[in-house]
């Protein structure tokens, strides 16, 4: 591969949170703005340092507030960025374009920030019909939400290679018993159990509600150097040891389950090859899991598992706390918090840094310390997809 | 039992205007006989400017289906639970419709569905329901 050579070479040096779960009164650009001003101290880099700045999608404001653009956010952190960016549409280009920048030396130092008031401003994600108006032709159908599109993936999914509720309890289970390691975990102290999710009501099936990501208000950020000036930062840099990008653009009808193609698939496939590990070398996965059947999708498309075979692979026992192959640690989405692929990023940073807190991967829970983990950043309807093989503890 | 009528763009609008006159007619590439929807003025195939609109059969099978519990618009309250489903048609591409004529429970994949017609008054749109000997008892 053309870019293996960037193996190690970029790091994350920072992390950035805010109050997260619901906290009102918050603009989305303020919460942008804390976290990138939160990963920054966190790294130790003097705000005025950061020549680089990636939004993640934009989203159409909620409630009382007003378009957050890159230059809303610059201002009022303040700075002066050589390179601004703002994602349109869920295509997760923030960790290449951040990559290209700092190989290129137009950038030193990138913080790629997400933020939103979506759970007090009660966000939609119906995009069919704004106000009365269809925006496509799936509102003549009552084709609504981007759960539906999930769904009509899962069901697919479910007839080819017997999955289903039965493989998806376990996920929201697992997730769950994370997020009550996790004091910050908007499902803290809600412990689930079988009963609550089988009596779940359906919300288009085979999609329970529990099978759905809440929203949060909140932000998250990263900061994104050098190896060689993380080595000079506060934190213990988070290598990026193999990373890998594909799009299948075509609209999800016309995707198929399994596909060896997928955008998951290629983009891991190509992650792997760079960071030259197995998936016996990775230590826990942290991937996006805007719905349960997500994860499902993820680990069948990045090889841990056969498409036929998640039911028997895919249990509480092994992806959650004391688990062989733990994934979404901190709770992921659907029991953290939502903030895209930020969530999965920011958890893997967090633990290969040690400082995860009860849920630490290690002793605290049962397995070994983490130094390989692989992440999973899905836009769209599993049409953009991002993998990362993130390394820590490591001498480069 | 849907009354949101379609965003129609200059792409499609020919497809919607065969709609109202009962007819499913999608884009077919002359270059390479790919048939394709929704409607683009290039071959996704082989990018071929050379399209022209065929008519089908309108039969097909179900792809995929899910089943709305839960209404995203007021206007779709009065028709929970209703099926949205990926058809398969006979010709080959998926398209999005509904399935009508038939309780949830009663749905499988690969059943074999023909088109059906909307209501006239706002604009029609291609439904199916099922048909042939496939259906479960
Ligand atoms: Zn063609």
């Amino acid at each position: 591969m053309q870019y293996s050579r960037l193996k190690n070479k970029y790091a994350i040096a920072g992390i950035g949170y805010t109050p997260q779960g619901k906290v009102p009164g918050r603009t989305a650009a303020s919460f942008h703005a804390q976290a990138c001003i939160n990963a920054a101290k966190d790294a130790g880099v003097a705000l005025q340092e950061v020549d680089g700045l990636l939004l993640y999608r934009h989203f159409p404001p909620v409630g009382e507030d007003i378009e957050t653009t890159a230059f809303t956010v610059a201002e009022q952190l303040g700075i002066q960025p050589a390179i601004l960016g703002q994602e349109h549409y869920c295509t997760r280009n923030g960790l290449p374009q951040a990559i290209g920048l700092l190989e290129s030396g137009l950038c030193n130092y990138v913080l790629i920030s997400y933020g939103d008031n979506a759970r007090s401003g009660k966000r939609s994600f119906v995009k069919e019909v704004i106000g009365e108006q269809a925006t496509d032709e799936l509102a003549a159908y009552g084709d609504m939400s981007t759960l539906a599109k999930y769904a009509m993936l899962a069901r697919r999914a479910e007839y080819e290679f017997g999955t289903g509720a039965h493989v998806w309890k376990e996920i929201a289970l697992a997730q769950r018993a994370w997020a009550q390691l996790n004091p910050i975990a908007q499902m803290h102290g809600k412990p689930l159990t079988d009963e609550q999710y089988e009596n779940e009501r359906m919300v288009v099936e085979p999609f329970r509600l529990l099978d759905a990501t809440p929203v949060s208000d909140g932000g998250r950020a990263i900061l994104l150097t050098s190896a060689k000036n993380a080595h000079r930062l506060k934190q213990p840099p988070v290598y990026i040891s193999g990373i890998g990008f594909a799009n299948r653009p075509e609209s999800p009808y016309r995707h198929v389950p399994g596909d060896p193609y997928s955008a998951a698939a290629v983009a891991a496939k190509q992650a792997f090859q760079m960071a030259g590990v197995t998936h016996k070398d990775i230590d826990a996965c942290e991937l996006y899991d805007c719905f349960t059947y997500t994860v499902e999708s993820l680990l069948v498309d990045y090889g841990f598992c056969k498409a036929n075979e998640s039911g028997a692979f895919i249990t509480r026992g092994r992806i959650g706390p004391g688990g062989a192959l733990p994934v979404n640690t901190s709770g992921g989405m659907l029991s953290e918090a939502y903030f895209m692929g930020m969530t999965a990023i920011c958890e893997a940073a967090m633990q290969l840094m040690g400082r995860a807190g009860e849920r630490q991967l290690g002793e605290r829970t049962g397995t070994k310390a983490p130094k390989t983990i692989v992440c999973g950043d899905n836009g769209g309807v599993f049409q953009s997809h991002c993998t990362l093989i993130l390394s820590g503890g490591i001498q480069v | 039992m849907i009354h949101i009528p379609p965003k129609i763009s200059c792409d499609t609008a020919p497809f919607w205007a065969a709609c109202n006159e009962r007819t499913l007619q999608l884009r077919q590439c002359e270059a390479c006989g790919h048939i394709y929807w929704p409607a683009a003025p290039f071959c996704p195939a082989c990018a071929s400017a050379n399209v022209k609109w065929q008519k089908l059969t309108g039969e097909g099978t179900v792809f995929s289906y899910v089943v709305f519990r839960q209404a995203f618009d007021a206007r779709l309250q009065e028709a929970i639970p209703y099926v949205v489903a990926v058809i398969r048609l006979r010709e080959g591409p998926k398209i999005v419709s509904n399935i009508l004529c038939c309780p949830p429970e009663k749905i499988f994949i690969d059943m074999p569905v023909r088109v059906a017609w909307s209501e006239e008054g706002i604009q029609r749109v291609p439904q199916f329901v099922p048909c042939g000997t496939g259906a479960k008892a």
